[in-house]
């Protein structure tokens, strides 16, 4: 799926697109690169590279949820919220493993970003008997709120 | 001699080819995070000017290039002393193939007393006017110190005899004649009084280091690697410098990371001077020589010494790595904009299968409730597409 967004991007690149395609296709791009970079044959340079761009790009989603313009509902802002420092806090500890480990982490990155791109791309055709987590998700089992 | 050249040589490529590997992935991180992370500055830099965003995302992009920065320096310590550790256990074991060896060569070290003994058969306290019951000295052989004592009947033969019993020596005594000790194997004698004068003013031993011990192929050959080992362990940590920073060369840098852009909230990681030196490896020579196997013993619990406080440090490192994910706190000001901040921030490290649900929760949140919003008005991602 990524992949045809991606050179669909580039095919029309001088197009104005609307942000919400643009941005399902930088996740997009950036799980493809973090896909590349657990391959056997990638190098430390393309590790770091798919792990900065990924990060980049939840850097930037994450200063858009703290601007005022920023019309999103507050569930949604906490979720993404949440989700940039997960992200973060993995790609601090995967900038300092070997590739044996990181592979873990990786796949969870991708599975997010496919995740969110995915709802970029829907028009809300996603309904309920689709894919239904509940609203009150479990807390993190391995921490209890004090 | 030709035979033992070439089987110096090829232990040699395989500790250099154990370095190698290790090296190379340090200079992979060291060239590749040279490159990208200044250019990814450029980039942000490039980005805000042009496309006059937010100068929160700019110092949020900042502060984490410095923290990637910082956790590479550490996972960099960290892959040395790996390495370290993988090549102590070859250098072991390197070594401990060479105990047991025969040597040929050794000429005896042998220590002659200078008092002459008028009747072996008498008793030392009658016979010397100096000596008494309860005196003894100490004789160190082979890493053993042995202590030699009398009583108020022990005769010179008995003396002797007890000498006689540690392995590796031989005493004599005869009336007419002083006591003489000798090592075959060429180790020193070193003699030390204990209680009274006995063994250096009495009896007139006094250290002897005049043997030589012998050769063997195998314990040289495992000399010239442990020297080679000693090298390359030093020049592991010196080699280690990754964006300039070094945490374990002889003066070793001290690493402050930034944990937050709104606050001058730091985490200071300090180095740890790594070398031979301070892992109390002693050089394999004359006096710690492989020609005798307490040599080799006694090299081997160096090694393992040294291996417990490079674990050590290894464990040091990591948990300040642990340390700094959970203190990071720039995200504690990200949540707070929030009116429901208080509630979240509780729960706000998540761990991957509550991401994974969490994402769910997005995906379906953007089909139905959010339907047409975005999350930002994609400029910033248009360049980064552009440029990535």
């Amino acid at each position: 799926m990524y992949k045809a967004a991606s050179s669909a991007y580039d095919q029309t690149k001088r197009l104005a697109l609307p942000p919400r395609q643009v941005e399902a296709m930088a996740f997009s791009k950036a799980a493809q690169v973090l896909g590349q970079a657990g391959e056997s044959e990638s190098d430390y340079r393309s590790r770091i590279s798919a792990l900065t761009f990924n990060q980049k790009v939840w850097t930037f989603i994450q200063s858009s949820m703290m601007e005022e313009t920023c019309r999103l509902p507050d569930s949604l802002k906490a979720d993404i919220l949440r989700l940039s420092i997960f992200v973060d806090k993995q790609t601090f500890k995967a900038m300092a493993l070997p590739k044996a480990e990181i592979q873990e982490i990786l796949k969870a990155l991708i599975r997010i970003n496919e995740h969110i791109a995915r709802g970029l791309l829907s028009r809300g055709e996603d309904r309920e008997e689709n894919i239904t987590p509940p609203r009150q998700y479990p807390q993190n089992p391995r921490r209890t709120l004090s | 001699m030709s035979d033992l050249a070439i089987t110096s040589a090829t232990r040699t490529t395989l500790l250099e080819l154990n370095k190698t590997r290790a090296l190379l992935d340090i200079s992979a991180k060291r060239l590749a995070t040279g490159k990208i992370v200044s250019s990814a500055l450029d980039d942000a830099t490039v980005f805000f000017d042009a496309q006059g965003l937010t100068s929160r995302a700019a110092e949020l992009l900042a502060l984490k290039n410095g923290i990637n920065e910082n956790v590479t320096v550490i996972g960099g310590a960290i892959d040395a002393l790996e390495a370290m550790i993988d090549q102590i256990d070859d250098i072991k074991a390197t070594i401990n193939a060479a105990k047991g060896g025969a040597v040929t060569g050794e000429v005896a070290t042998t220590l002659t007393g200078t008092y002459s003994v008028t009747s072996a058969a008498a008793a030392v306290a009658t016979e010397i006017a100096g000596a008494e019951n309860g005196d003894s000295f100490d004789i160190t052989y082979d890493r053993i110190t042995t202590t030699i004592s009398i009583d108020a009947s022990t005769t010179f033969t008995a003396l002797a005899s007890t000498i006689n019993d540690i392995s590796g020596l031989t005493a004599t005594v005869s009336d007419g004649n002083p006591i003489v000790i000798t090592a075959a194997d060429g180790q020193d004698i070193t003699i030390a009084n204990n209680v009274g004068d006995l063994g250096i003013t009495d009896l007139g031993l006094s250290t002897a280091t005049s043997g030589t011990t012998g050769v063997n192929d195998a314990r040289s050959a495992a000399e010239v690697q442990f020297d080679l080992f000693r090298t390359q362990l030093d020049e592991l940590a010196s080699d280690s410098t990754v964006l300039g920073k070094n945490l374990l060369n002889t003066s070793p840098d001290t690493l402050s990371v930034s944990l937050s852009d709104l606050s001058t909230s730091t985490l200071s990681v300090a180095g740890d001077a790594t070398n031979v030196t301070e892992l109390s490896i002693t050089a394999a020579d004359s006096a710690n020589s492989f020609s005798v196997d307490s040599g080799i013993t006694a090299a081997v619990a160096e090694l393992d010494a040294a291996k417990a406080v490079l674990a050590a440090t290894v464990s040091t490192f990591s948990s300040h790595l642990d340390t700094l994910e959970t203190r990071v706190d720039y995200n504690t000001a990200l949540i707070n904009t929030l009116e429901a901040g208080a509630a979240l921030l509780t729960s706000a490290d998540i761990n991957e299968e509550t991401a994974n649900l969490l994402a769910l929760q997005v995906r379906h949140d953007l089909g139905v409730t959010a339907l047409g919003y975005s999350f930002t008005n994609g400029t910033a991602l248009t360049e980064l597409l552009r440029l990535g």
